[in-house]
């Protein structure tokens, strides 16, 4: 089961150079400062963790922490 | 012994900033600074193509080494985007231009940012088995030919540039070893359709992200070659975050990773000679990695070490 905790750590580990300590879990990553290789770094991260992928065409709907937990979790 | 004896470049002097072009994107400069790595992007001067790049990279390796136009046997281009349709091939183009001895054996290579390494191996076991001498290696792919409209996947990485690199006898660098690899699954997300370049950015950077540092550390463990040993890692610089996201695996090693993009952008082929020429005459570093990605999906990796016995 994926956390928010492990989601942080995913971007620490994955390179966002951003303070992501304060990032709330619905707030939107690109309200945040993330952009959109950030992103891709922190798929790449989670993809591998978790064993999940997640198609092009997902990407657009998991814009905040709890996006991310809600899909991956499901999986 | 065949190595790399030299190597030029020929980068045009007018091209885009790439801060104004960002804000049209909508793009921070801090995104152009610390993910995409290039302030300036090279275009081709009005009236230039691909062959003639081409021949100011080897107008300036003529002018910058001991290397003759008499003295070539053989002459690579490895271009994806080369004159009208690419026939006749480039490097015939090239030959015409340069009035080279009609002894060279010229022709294209068709591969993109994994053309440089590929280009070393080919071109060295070229001129060993027909017991040549000298080789030239160019490089010179500018994508600005197939980005015509904006477009913000493709528009802010890629610049142009042309290398020529002389391979022959008693040389400074030696390819110890190399190796390759294809993944055509990836072809559809890197290519030119109706004239344009479409590029999804995604696939390409989690294919050069999770590939790329395992073939580099696979060769460098069959050649007993610990990380540490290495003087330089010098990639193709695809962007910032890509050439980041690749060190990020080689813990400890990181800072050796070379990032040189910043006024060229990705100029595909060139990337890597654009960087090495550095490590030629002034520079004593023993070990040296090079590593090229990118469309088809192709890889190719190879280990360069300095010749101990170069006599310059």
């Amino acid at each position: 089961m994926l956390t928010e905790a492990d989601v942080k750590q995913a971007m620490t580990d994955s390179g966002v150079t951003t303070d992501v300590s304060n990032l709330g879990s619905e707030q939107a990553f690109s309200e945040y400062g993330l952009d959109s290789l950030d992103l891709f770094n922190l798929f790449v991260e989670l993809e591998g963790k978790t064993g999940v992928t997640v198609p092009d065409e997902d990407l657009d709907k998991l814009t905040s922490i709890n996006d991310v937990l809600v899909y991956f979790n499901k999986s | 012994m065949i190595g790399i004896k030299a190597i030029s470049s020929y980068i045009p002097k007018e091209g885009v900033d790439n801060f104004k072009q960002a804000e049209t994107f909508e793009e921070s400069a801090s995104f152009v600074e610390t993910k995409l790595g290039a302030r300036f992007l090279p275009r081709l001067e009005q009236g230039d193509d691909t062959s003639d790049i081409a021949v100011k990279a080897i107008d300036a390796l003529l002018c910058e080494s001991d290397l003759t136009k008499e003295d070539i046997d053989a002459l690579i281009v490895v271009t994806q985007n080369p004159d009208g349709q690419g026939l006749p091939h480039c490097a015939a183009l090239v030959h015409q231009k340069l009035a080279l001895p009609t002894h060279v054996a010229a022709f294209d290579v068709s591969l993109g940012c994994s053309g440089y390494v590929y280009g070393l191996s080919i071109l060295q076991g070229f001129l060993a088995a027909s017991g040549k001498k000298n080789g030239v290696l160019v490089t010179a792919d500018p994508y600005s030919k197939v980005i015509t409209t904006p477009n913000r996947t493709t528009s802010m990485l890629f610049g142009d540039a042309a290398t020529a690199t002389w391979m022959g006898e008693n040389p400074q660098l030696v390819v110890s070893d190399c190796s390759f690899g294809t993944d055509g699954k990836g072809a559809e997300h890197l290519k030119v359709e109706q004239g344009e370049l479409y590029m999804n950015g995604r696939q390409v950077f989690n294919f050069a992200s999770l590939n790329v540092a395992p073939a580099i550390k696979t060769l460098l463990e069959k050649n007993d070659w610990p990380e540490e040993s290495v003087d330089a890692f010098i990639l193709h610089q695809g962007s910032l975050a890509i050439v980041d996201a690749i060190a990020r695996r080689f813990k400890g090693s990181e800072a050796k990773f070379i990032k040189a993009l910043e006024n060229t952008g990705n100029t595909v082929s060139s990337s890597i000679p654009l960087i090495l020429k550095n490590y030629l005459s002034n520079d004593n570093s023993a070990r040296l990695v090079l590593s090229g990605f990118g469309v088809g999906f192709s890889w190719a990796t190879c280990l360069l070490k300095r010749n101990e016995e170069y006599v310059n």
